[in-house]
């Protein structure tokens, strides 16, 4: 196989630039060092493509055979620590399901690669900083230990315990020895590299696809339920304290129709997981040990006795990666939604009774319900930066959040304003005004204002929080003035503070940086700009508050002059 | 020259850098680092003299129901706090704390049970078109009854609710001075520096910012006056059953009631009778096995109540009575000047003694039952006003101003709630003249000014 000819230049067109990657990444089969350097470089010349290079690049892992992954998670690994971001971001997002997957898939001998590349993860940076943070590693970590404590079995007896599907071409045992895949030694040879179609590895999606589609056409087509499916059958093997909001989850889902058939289907992994794992369990890495007496029973049936398609390898692994996206895994990393499942979760749809009935008694409130706390977090997934306020992902949520983020920056400048007036704390309101919500109107809840804003600026939401952008982007080098012969260091009026003084060899003067001169005084460029939009916003909003709020700006007038009576 | 001039400006600005990093380093010196693992706590407690802030590097953390914004630091002085993690977290705290301490055994799961149960009667009632729970929460002093609340309350508003939060503590004043009772719409995140968040200031929408139903009652304990407690209780009751009846949010928010720790005699009619004022649904009992087996036989006849308890964190402390103290004069002193966070300018104005019209409640606490004229029924004195005649006594109060107006008598003017309140800080006999601290400029809105206990000398 040859390594293709350099591609160093940058490439304008993204689309040519996604075919010219994919084009090159075709070849990285094997650990090539000059490929991998050849793509580096190239991710480093086009850092506007990033999103497509790395979804080239993560699409690759998944379509590369397991024996053919880890050279791409070295390039992956080499594009983090040799260009950094965008990549780590990017990367990261899938790095935990990616690497699980290959890393489950490999053979025992490759895995210690892995493992070697994994560690450098924790501080592999030029700088010594991790290359992606510790939540991201930290649920795969966990993982692979807890992977480990299967591997020596499996190592001692291997065929006899794997089942047909998954067990591997001899071949490939001495292919991906330690020190041939070892980063960045130089490539194998062409003998030892295996067309991906060798050993295939069922899909699990497809393998389930394939079970599905003749017993339940409606959701065979429907990935979400699959996965959903999928996901069913490998709860048996969870701790309970983790099965169960994913259970009731599902059993929302699912309609109420298609739900047994479908399950009747595919329950038939799950037993024999149950048996293969269980010994597993009770080692403490992986958490509390199974129980199988949880509160719900599993919806799986009863166990067929037909063997199951896929192995307990693989399940473990999707199963770590839908709960790793669902945020249910790696304690510390929730927070972070992507996938499908976590939407339909976030979209408001939940309601109490997943978890419920709740009764109003004093034992039936101990009952510890893991997993309803989403009801808190999960399910919204919108955080303010600035208070920690949440709102749900939803159409409605996102205008609130709108409006939140619009009354931060108000109270945030208003706060500013008023403090060099000083602050007094206002009387409270009447009875009557109270009865009627007024106090509504000094606390949070505003109607959203950047709706008149809209009609003002013809801008979207947030339409001052924009144009205060603008002030600060005000290039403060255009603005210079000659600085006058009699200013004895007069500073700006505004800010109180002195101007810089640079020498023009331009002009042949002496002038004031980031200055403008207004009828003869002397100000600060973005002094000026910032106070003069300061009052033109002050205008408008007291304009459009006036009119909001005419109603009850009358109640108050009234009472007011009541009181001034 | 000008040179000259840049240089000093840049070497001025250097040194600035300097202080700042040296101060910097201080903090970090002073900072410890806590790794907490799931659904554990970090507790510390902070003097009244001294100071603490914590950060939130990653994770997710709340103080009692209210979520942690990352990388934002809090402040805290005179509190005592638990940070507590549902998923694990890494937190930063810096500064002195008398104690502190990570503790992984919290009855948070059953106070989100109740949450959920709560949420689930709020969801029926939505669809019922009916009214939201009313929840009494009871128990002793120092069982975290008022950390229940706040949690109850946050949990409420983060699923988008906007309960009530009525106060019946009057020793506290958690939202406002000692001696008042509130009702107040929980409709923005409570700020986790601030306890409640401080009343409304002119800046319309200063940070969490509430404005209460508030009435003065004056005294630390409702056994000093009880049929003032109760009458005022029912008053709470009325503005809040007409507040549930116009706003929808409201009433399916329903109301989640903070009292007293008063489980005497005196406690249990207070209690029943609230109950009843609120139409009290929902009964959760705090760490006291006694107070609710009492309740379950109380309420036996009424199945429309649920009686739940619900065991009291191990983070409570006792408060002495000097902490409460201390808490009481750190209110007063927050009404008029605000924090650190938010500084508030009070005005000191010259008040005609004549001008306004100074009442306290009963002479009861003067005048024992035998010394009363025959055939004179006491309770009556109770819920009377008594105007004071004498501007000596005034030194050092504070006055509730009551939003009653000018024509009104004084039965009504009891009954009125409380516009604010004021500090009489000198009186000058002679001139009869009154130098008052009052919250906001300009003259006193209001004429009717009623004296509670409270005293408080400015420091």
């Amino acid at each position: 196989m040859q390594a293709s000819p350099p591609a160093l230049q940058n490439i304008p067109d993204l689309d040519a630039l996604r075919l010219e990657y994919k084009r090159i990444l075709q070849d990285l089969t094997f650990n090539c060092k000059p490929i991998i350097t050849n793509l580096t470089i190239l991710a480093q010349e086009n850092k506007q493509g990033a999103t497509l290079i790395v979804r080239e690049i993560e699409q690759k892992i998944r379509a590369n055979a397991s024996n053919q992954k880890l050279p791409v998670i070295y390039l992956v690994d080499s594009i983090c620590k040799n260009v950094g971001e965008p990549y780590i971001q990017l990367f990261a997002r899938n790095i935990a399901s990616l690497f699980l997957e290959s890393y489950t898939r490999a053979e025992v001998s490759t895995r210690r690669s892995f493992e070697r590349l994994l560690q450098t993860w924790k501080n592999g940076m030029p700088d010594g900083r991790p290359v992606f943070s510790r939540s991201v590693l930290e649920p795969v970590e966990r993982s692979v230990r807890y992977l480990q404590q299967q591997s020596p079995q499996q190592h001692q007896q291997p065929p006899p315990q794997q089942s047909p599907n998954i067990m591997r071409d001899p071949r490939q045992r001495y292919s991906a020895s330690p020190s041939q895949s070892q980063y960045p030694s130089s490539g194998m040879s062409p003998s030892q590299q295996q067309p991906p179609s060798t050993a295939p590895q069922p899909d699990v999606m497809s393998t389930l696809q394939s079970i599905l589609s003749p017993a339940n056409g409606n959701s065979g087509g429907d990935p979400t339920t699959q996965i959903l499916v999928q996901l069913q059958s490998l709860l048996p093997t969870l701790p309970p304290a983790q099965a169960a909001p994913i259970q009731q989850y599902l059993a929302q889902i699912l309609p109420p129709g298609a739900a047994p058939s479908a399950l009747t289907q595919v329950g038939s992994p799950s037993p024999r997981m149950g048996h293969a794992v269980k010994p597993l369990h009770e080692k403490p890495s992986m958490g509390s040990p199974v129980t199988m007496d949880r509160s719900t029973p599993p919806i799986g049936t009863p166990p067929p006795a037909s063997s199951s398609s896929s192995g307990s390898n693989m399940n473990a692994l999707d199963l770590m990666k839908n709960l790793t996206s669902l945020g249910l895994l790696g304690g510390v990393s929730s927070g972070k939604p992507a996938s499908e499942q976590k939407k339909d979760f976030a979209s408001g749809n939940m309601t109490v009774a997943l978890f419920g009935p709740f009764r109003l008694e004093s034992k039936d409130i101990q009952t510890v319900r893991k997993g309803a706390v989403e009801f808190l977090y999960s399910a919204l997934p919108l955080k303010c930066k600035q208070c920690g306020y949440r709102y749900p992902d939803t159409e409605e949520g996102k205008k609130k959040m709108d409006a939140h983020l619009d009354f931060h920056f108000r109270q945030n400048r208003r706060s500013k304003e008023r403090a060099k007036r000083g602050l007094s704390r206002s009387w409270f309101v009447t009875e009557s005004e109270w009865v009627n919500g007024v106090d509504i109107e000094t606390s949070s809840q505003h109607p959203p204002i950047f709706a008149d804003e809209q009609a003002h600026n013809g801008t979207g939401g947030g339409g001052g929080q924009q144009k205060h952008k603008k002030v600060e982007e005000l290039d403060a080098d255009s603005h210079m003035v000659v600085v006058p012969a009699d200013s004895q260091g007069r500073p700006c009026p505004i800010c109180g503070e002195q101007f810089i003084t640079i020498w023009n060899d331009g002009e042949e003067e002496w002038m004031y940086k980031n200055a403008v001169n207004i009828n003869g005084t002397i100000y600060h460029a973005t002094c000026h700009a910032d106070a003069s939009h300061n009052m033109e916003v002050e205008e408008l909003e007291a304009d459009q508050i006036e009119k909001k709020r005419k109603a009850v700006d009358d109640l108050e007038q009234d009472s007011k002059m009541l009181k001034t009576e | 020259m000008n040179k000259v001039r840049y240089r000093n400006v840049y070497l001025k600005r250097k040194l600035d850098k300097l202080t700042l990093l040296c101060w910097l380093l201080k903090a970090i010196v002073d900072t410890r680092e806590y790794n907490l693992e799931q659904e554990s706590e970090l507790r510390f407690e902070v003097e009244f003299s001294s100071k603490a802030s914590v950060k939130l590097v990653s994770g997710t953390a709340e103080i009692f129901g209210t979520e942690l914004a990352t990388g934002v630091t809090y402040h805290f002085f005179g509190r005592k706090i638990a940070v507590f993690t549902w998923h694990g977290c890494c937190l930063e705290l810096t500064g002195q704390c008398s104690v502190e301490y990570t503790a992984n055994e919290t009855p948070m799961s059953s106070y989100l049970n109740l949450h959920l149960a709560l949420e689930q009667l709020r969801e029926n009632a939505a669809q019922q078109g009916e009214q939201g729970p009313r929840v009494l929460v009871l128990g002793p002093h120092d069982v975290g009854k008022t950390s229940l609340c706040k949690i109850l309350l946050s949990y409420a508003l983060r699923q988008g609710r906007r309960p009530l939060h009525v106060s019946l503590d009057c020793s506290e004043g958690s939202i406002t001075m000692p001696g008042t009772m509130t009702a107040t719409s929980i409709s923005h995140i409570i700020d986790v520096e601030e306890g409640f968040g401080s009343t409304a200031t002119t800046a319309a929408s200063m940070g969490s910012t509430t404005m209460p139903l508030a009435y003065y009652y004056g005294y630390q304990n409702p056994s000093e006056n009880l049929q003032l407690y109760k009458l005022l209780t029912s008053k709470l009751a009325q503005g809040v059953k007409a507040r549930s009846a116009i706003d929808d949010e409201t009433r399916l928010g329903g109301q989640i009631i903070d009292t007293t720790g008063l489980i005497d005699n005196v406690g249990y009619d207070i209690i029943q009778h609230a109950i009843e004022q609120f139409s009290v649904n929902v009964v959760v009992v705090l760490g006291h096995e006694r107070l609710y087996s009492d309740m379950t036989r109380i309420l036996r006849d009424k199945p429309e109540i649920s009686v739940v308890k619900v065991a009291k964190s191990g983070g409570v402390v006792e408060r002495d009575q000097q902490f409460r103290t201390q808490l009481q004069r750190s209110k007063i002193h927050e009404y008029f000047y605000g924090t650190s966070k938010c500084e508030l300018s009070p005005y000191s104005t010259l008040t005609n003694f004549t001008d306004v019209s100074i009442w306290r409640v009963g002479e009861s606490s003067l005048a024992p039952t035998s010394a009363l004229p025959i055939g004179m029924d006491r309770q009556l004195s109770e819920t009377q006003l008594v105007k004071i005649d004498n501007a000596d006594i005034l030194l050092h109060s504070i006055l509730a101003v009551l939003n009653a107006d000018e024509t009104d008598n004084e039965a009504n003017a009891l009954e009125s709630n409380v516009a604010g309140f004021i500090y009489v800080s000198d009186v000058d006999d002679a001139k009869q003249k009154l130098t008052i601290l009052s919250p906001a400029p300009g003259r006193l809105l209001k004429r009717h000014l009623l004296m509670g206990s409270f005293k408080w000398i400015e420091s």
